[in-house]
């Protein structure tokens, strides 16, 4: 679960940094800020507990 | 006839009879796009030639009494994320107009072209999809045909309102979180979101593959359900496309609701309705004589996982453009696609894995009901360049937050049709039906019942104006 302090300016310097990624600086206050809506779904989803057993669905047949 | 706003169903009935010509259907709808496209900018291209092309043959044919399709004559277009033969698929970018044209056509659309229906060119829509406003940095925003102040919707905007300016009946889309139910609903029309995999995207510019669908935007149920008809199928070049064999739905339309257990869903899609959202759902609610409420379990957690999964997969799609020519973005999307391509992986794990579960709980609720009255979005059509909305005390952004209702179903692939619910003086809402998967019949069933009790599309069809 991401921690309530989730800082998104560090982990955009630190992912933007190892995955060679050129972020304007015009556009960081937004990426921030949607690494934060992120975070915050995240945190949500994170919190629910799923059985070990339960398979992920990526090739998804309704 | 006057074609102009006729709905297809019935374009195809005089072209089969012979009281109408293809070739004057694409004299009309021509001159129906050249008067009235450039005040709300649906298409990004024509394609009057090929529509030309297509009715001489059409024509031909019942004139040399060969068996015509059925839909026969009928005008429309498709979104410019669709393969169409020689243009180039924009998919709403700066970036794709340097790749070279389509070599063929999407397979929905060699279908429709099967079917007899003349292509009359590409719909503009939000970048790469990613938007629910109808806005685009590059080719400007689609207007709402009903107040050319007020946004389309989108991502498919232009779909939604070509066919409620009645430039053509019918039209193409794509829904990977309420891209076709939130503009058919701001903009008055039907739309059919189908169950996940029904319908094929085999050359369709992608967005979220594990959450994309095609689907039809149409003035009338009975056109949304022939579509669906002419487009089911097995297609081997989409790997999620099922190949179960095709259930035509449009001979179930005259059942309607009778004998379908309708029920409202409760809680989370009653939170944060502006007045005329809520009073539409409890209209369609009336009309049905459905008193009864069903509660979905964790759609916060659905909402949330669905974001997340659209977040990554798009980040991860456009990684490469967006090191190379990030400036050639819309700005919105762009900082969204970053977002996404630097997330972690175990929240999108952990998201595909929440599919797994929200589908059973959801396919326990529909074991005592079988089609649940939704809103399709929490408003009417936003001002274009409205950047917030407030929603229960709280300001949000617009742009996500439009498909808060209908991102928890798309989310594990249930069909859908939007209902519009229009007002006098009012700009019109729409109210989301929503089946098993599979069932997509019974939400257009019940929406034909509510076609007959006068929930009707909207058509801002002033000829000459």
């Amino acid at each position: 679960m991401p921690k309530p302090d989730f800082d998104p300016e560090c982990w955009l310097d630190t992912l933007s940094a190892l995955m060679d990624v050129d972020i304007a600086a015009g556009d960081r206050a937004g990426v921030v800020v949607n690494l934060a809506v992120a975070a915050q779904m995240a945190e949500l989803l994170m919190a629910f507990e799923l059985p070990d057993d339960l398979e992920a669905a990526p090739h998804f047949a309704p | 006839m006057t074609i102009l706003a006729q709905p297809a169903h019935v374009i195809a009935e005089a072209v089969h009879d012979g009281t109408l010509s293809a070739v004057d259907v694409v004299a009309a709808t021509q001159a129906a796009i050249e008067r009235n496209d450039p005040a709300i900018n649906a298409f990004s291209e024509v394609t009057y030639e090929r529509a030309l092309s297509e009715a001489l043959r059409v024509d031909a044919a019942r004139r040399a009494r060969e068996p015509l399709g059925p839909l026969a004559g009928v005008p429309y277009a498709v979104k410019n994320l669709f393969d169409i033969e020689g243009l180039t698929t924009l998919a709403g970018s700066r970036i794709n107009a340097g790749h070279p044209p389509a070599a063929g056509d999407a397979t929905v659309i060699k279908r429709l072209k099967g079917a007899g229906a003349l292509l009359f060119g590409a719909l503009n829509m939000g970048e790469y999809a990613y938007d629910f406003t109808g806005e685009n940095a590059h080719y400007g925003a689609t207007r709402n045909p009903h107040n050319k102040a007020h946004m389309s919707g989108g991502s498919s905007g232009g779909s939604a309102a070509a066919v409620a300016a009645g430039l053509v009946p019918l039209a193409l889309g794509s829904d990977t979180n309420g891209s076709i139910r939130v503009p058919s609903a701001l903009t008055g029309i039907f739309g059919l979101k189908p169950t996940f995999g029904r319908l094929s995207r085999a050359g369709c510019f992608p967005f979220c593959a594990s959450l994309d669908h095609v689907g039809p935007f149409a003035g009338t149920v009975r056109d949304l359900a022939l579509t669906m008809d002419v487009l089911q199928g097995p297609d081997s070049a989409d790997p999620v496309c099922a190949t179960r064999i095709p259930q035509a739905v449009s001979a179930h339309l005259a059942r309607g609701a009778e004998g379908v257990t309708l029920a409202i869903a409760d809680d989370y899609f009653q939170r944060g309705l502006h007045p005329d959202a809520a009073a539409a759902v409890q209209r369609v609610a009336a009309a049905l004589d459905v008193e009864r409420s069903v509660h979905l379990p964790q759609v916060a957690r659905a909402r949330a996982a669905a974001f997340l999964m659209t977040n990554i997969e798009a980040g991860n799609l456009h990684l490469a453009r967006l090191k190379t020519r990030a400036a050639d973005f819309d700005p919105d999307v762009r900082e969204r696609l970053l977002a996404g391509a630097l997330a972690p992986a175990s929240w999108y794990v952990q998201a595909q894995r929440f599919r797994r579960w929200y589908q059973a709980a959801v396919r326990a609720v529909f074991d005592d009901v079988d089609v649940i009255i939704a809103p399709a979005t929490p408003c009417s059509a936003p001002r274009i360049g409205q950047k917030t909305m407030t929603l229960d005390g709280e300001t949000l952004p617009v742009r996500p937050n439009l498909g808060l209702f209908t991102q928890p179903i798309s989310f594990i692939g249930l069909p859908v049709v939007t209902v519009p619910v229009n007002s006098p003086g009012q700009l019109p809402v729409g109210v989301q039906l929503i089946a098993p998967a599979w069932r997509d019949d019974l939400c257009l069933r019940v929406a034909a019942t509510l076609e007959t009790l006068g929930f009707t599309a909207s058509l801002a069809t002033k000829e000459g104006k």
